[in-house]
């Protein structure tokens, strides 16, 4: 340790500058790096909300598993005349539960076993609920029971008999209603959702900063080959995790910051929740 | 509290949310604009040293011996508590008393207790104990001490090994680690000690060093003991008391040890260092980590060097760099405050509940075990405005130090030469310091 100073100062200048400079325009390197690609994440990140936005205006199938927004599920009915159309009239009780009428103009309900081609003036209705299919139904009223405190989001769609939906124009025919539930169960339904898939030991797709706003009901799913498991800190949700069974995590945001979420055994990050 | 895991880098489980950039532009442009009216226009004079005497406010009572006892044998207590919870404690970093001790209570703790009330570390250290009660037993003999001690050098020692482990080793919040670390450290001090005095190992304890330079920031004082004399407190404006620290090299390497550790923390939080070591595990993340630290403090020394350097040279001030080392002093105390104050008040609470059961044995001594933290305690807007006004107001009192300093020591003209390189350096911290906040 004594002669560090000697050593220090007795380096030739020259050298130090070029360390120095060399250091300085690397870090504006960095820095311009890091903008640019910020802005592009942040251009990403409106996208996808954007696109969640979106998925979950028409029932959000992300993690229903009965994805009918792709093209070659949906029956398009423009070139028909007078297509047929629905509307919802939903009436919560306050019991948690909800009263769904359901009118239909140039439709005609089926049984759900229904076999046979599809025909455009036929089929059922399918029922989802925040997005997630709650229920098919070959009738006009129906009961939604046990539903959490809180809005919510009911959408009624026209379905062949094939399960393929209806669509016109390229929209589902759809209608949706919200309603505000009381007297129900406290858990609540997530209002912003991710998902994190882990492969071969590596985050597919990088790091994630999910931003979500204070309040919000947050599900991230995480999916890995491998067993283990997933910790959010501060938050402390523990999910094991392993091949075939995602785990699910869900908060209420409600501390603001950065949270750091990480593979337990692995010991690496897997994603960042900023709530803000 | 049955949690098992560990937290990436020292204890920070809340990490705060980056500023938006217009809060920063503005601290960028008021940090400058008063930089250099102050450079200019308005301060010939030196000032601080003035200033920084203060005024008396009372002697210090003699029955003040048996409170320091109180508070040093307190100290002691708790640090072999910590010892032994490191030990035999759960191995889990946000379960064990040790983690958030040593990294919240004292590191961050201890610093922001120096700046508002003086050298108390002096005062209550376990090592300052320990080694006075060494000192007590070991024979005395002549010889003395080598230069590498003497020089003070070897404190940065410590500081590098705690910086190391705190921010790059993979598992350095681990309590084994800690255990073994502050063990092996203290057996150090005492091996030193047993040779060469306790006042010589002081020199070794490089948190004291680093304790009693914040302590120079505090607005009170205590007179030296004058025989025959009371000795006094006094009271002074904050953060002008710097004025009168000198600083020798080694402790100036320490400052700026210091300086570029909190940067690198600050780097290590970014988006830009989370890809970096994204996916990275074990001792693939050490090793990655130990890059960006050693860069970064080698950065933040260089910088500084080469502006010394550019002062000798206009000036020919052959002392130039610690001349104006003390102005280093209240820019790391802005950076510990910005980087530090919301782990203090939210990780600290864990603390108050680990006390009560330090060793994880189910435990409820002071009724607070199962006390939950409350982690909206402070406002996220609070602590974007804390950040920077740290910052920003280190930065300022730095440059009025630096500037005090240097019309102290030449006439107007060429002080205000001397001040471009350090206001250069100044300035290259702070925008450093406020960029790593918005990542």
């Amino acid at each position: 340790m004594t002669d560090l100073k000697e050593k220090f100062t007795g380096c030739p200048r020259r050298v130090i500058s070029f360390f120095f400079i060399s250091s300085v325009l690397l870090i504006a390197a960095c820095g311009s790096e890091n903008g640019t690609s910020d802005i592009a994440a942040l251009e990403e990140k409106n996208e996808e909300t954007d696109h969640d936005h979106s998925g979950h205006d028409h029932g959000g199938h992300d993690h229903g598993g009965h994805d009918h927004h792709s093209d070659e599920d949906l029956i398009d009915l423009s070139s028909v005349a007078d297509p047929p159309n629905v509307s919802l009239i939903a009436t919560p009780d306050n019991q948690g539960g909800v009263r769904l009428e359901i009118e239909l103009d140039n439709f005609e309900l089926v049984p759900l076993d229904a076999k046979g081609e599809n025909q455009p003036r036929e089929g059922h209705l399918h029922v989802e609920l925040d997005g997630k299919m709650v229920a098919m139904l070959s009738e006009k009223n129906h009961y939604l029971s046990d539903l959490s405190n809180g809005h919510h989001e009911i959408a009624v769609s026209l379905s062949a008999t094939d399960h393929r939906s209806f669509s016109l124009n390229g929209e589902l025919i759809a209608d949706t209603a919200t309603v505000m539930i009381s007297g129900g169960s406290k858990a609540e339904v997530p209002n912003v959702s991710f998902e994190v898939e882990i492969l071969d030991g590596k985050v597919k797709d990088g790091l994630s900063r999910f931003e979500v706003s204070k309040g919000d009901l947050v599900e991230i799913t995480v999916y890995s080959d491998k067993s283990d498991e997933v910790h959010l800190h501060v938050y402390d949700n523990m999910v094991n995790v392993g091949p075939g069974a995602p785990a699910v995590i869900n908060v209420e945001a409600t501390i603001p910051g950065i949270f750091e979420a990480e593979l337990h055994s692995a010991g690496f990050r897997i994603f960042e929740l900023q709530v803000s | 509290m049955t949690e098992l895991f560990i937290f990436a880098h020292g204890v920070g489980g809340r990490l705060d949310l980056p500023l938006s950039e217009w809060q920063v532009a503005w601290a960028g442009v008021v940090a400058l604009v008063f930089s250099f009216a102050a450079l200019g226009y308005f301060w010939h004079k030196p000032l601080l040293k003035k200033l920084s005497f203060g005024r008396p406010i009372f002697n210090v009572p003699s029955g003040s011996n048996l409170f320091k006892l109180f508070f040093r044998y307190v100290s002691l207590f708790l640090f072999l508590i910590v010892v032994i919870a490191g030990f035999i404690g759960q191995d889990n970093t946000v379960a064990n008393l040790a983690p958030v001790t040593v990294f919240v209570v004292f590191w961050i703790g201890m610093a922001c207790a120096s700046v508002l009330f003086g050298h108390i570390w002096r005062e209550i250290s376990p090592w300052e104990t320990l080694g006075k009660f060494v000192d007590q037993f070991r024979k005395e003999d002549n010889e003395p001490a080598p230069r590498w001690l003497t020089s003070g050098w070897v404190a940065l020692v410590p500081i590098s090994i705690f910086h190391w482990f705190e921010l790059a080793y993979h598992d350095g919040a681990s309590p084994r680690i800690l255990g073994w670390w502050t063990l092996i450290y203290t057996i150090g001090l005492m091996g030193i000690t047993w040779k060469w005095g306790w006042a010589e190992a002081r020199k070794a304890e490089g948190f004291g060093i680093l304790f009693a330079a914040f302590a120079e920031l505090s607005p009170f004082r205590v007179k030296e003991t004058e025989v025959s004399h009371p000795r006094k407190v006094f009271i002074r404006a904050p953060f002008v008391g710097v004025s009168n620290y000198e600083t020798s090299p080694a402790q100036l390497a320490v400052v700026l040890a210091a300086l570029g550790g909190t940067a690198f923390d600050g780097l290590s939080r970014t988006r830009f260092w989370g890809e970096i070591i994204f996916g990275r595990s074990k001792w693939e993340l050490t090793f990655f980590n130990t890059i960006g630290l050693v860069w970064i403090v080698a950065l933040v020394g260089v910088a500084y060097h080469l502006a010394g350097k550019l002062g000798s040279r206009t000036t020919g001030d052959a002392i130039f760099s610690e001349r104006f080392g003390a102005s280093l002093v209240p820019i790391l105390f802005g950076y510990d405050l910005a980087h530090y104050f919301s782990l203090l008040l939210l990780e600290g609470q864990a603390f108050k509940v680990l006390i009560s059961d330090p060793f994880g044995k189910g435990w409820d001594i002071f009724g607070t075990a199962t006390d939950p933290i409350n982690w909206t305690l402070v406002s996220s807007g609070v602590i974007g405005w804390v950040q920077i006004l740290s910052i920003v107001g280190g930065h300022l009192v730095g440059v009025l130090v630096s500037h005090d300093r240097g019309i102290e020591k030449f006439e107007l003209k060429k002080a205000m030469r001397s001040q471009y390189p350090m206001l250069a350096v100044m300035v290259l911290y702070t925008l450093f310091g406020l960029v790593l906040m918005t990542g």
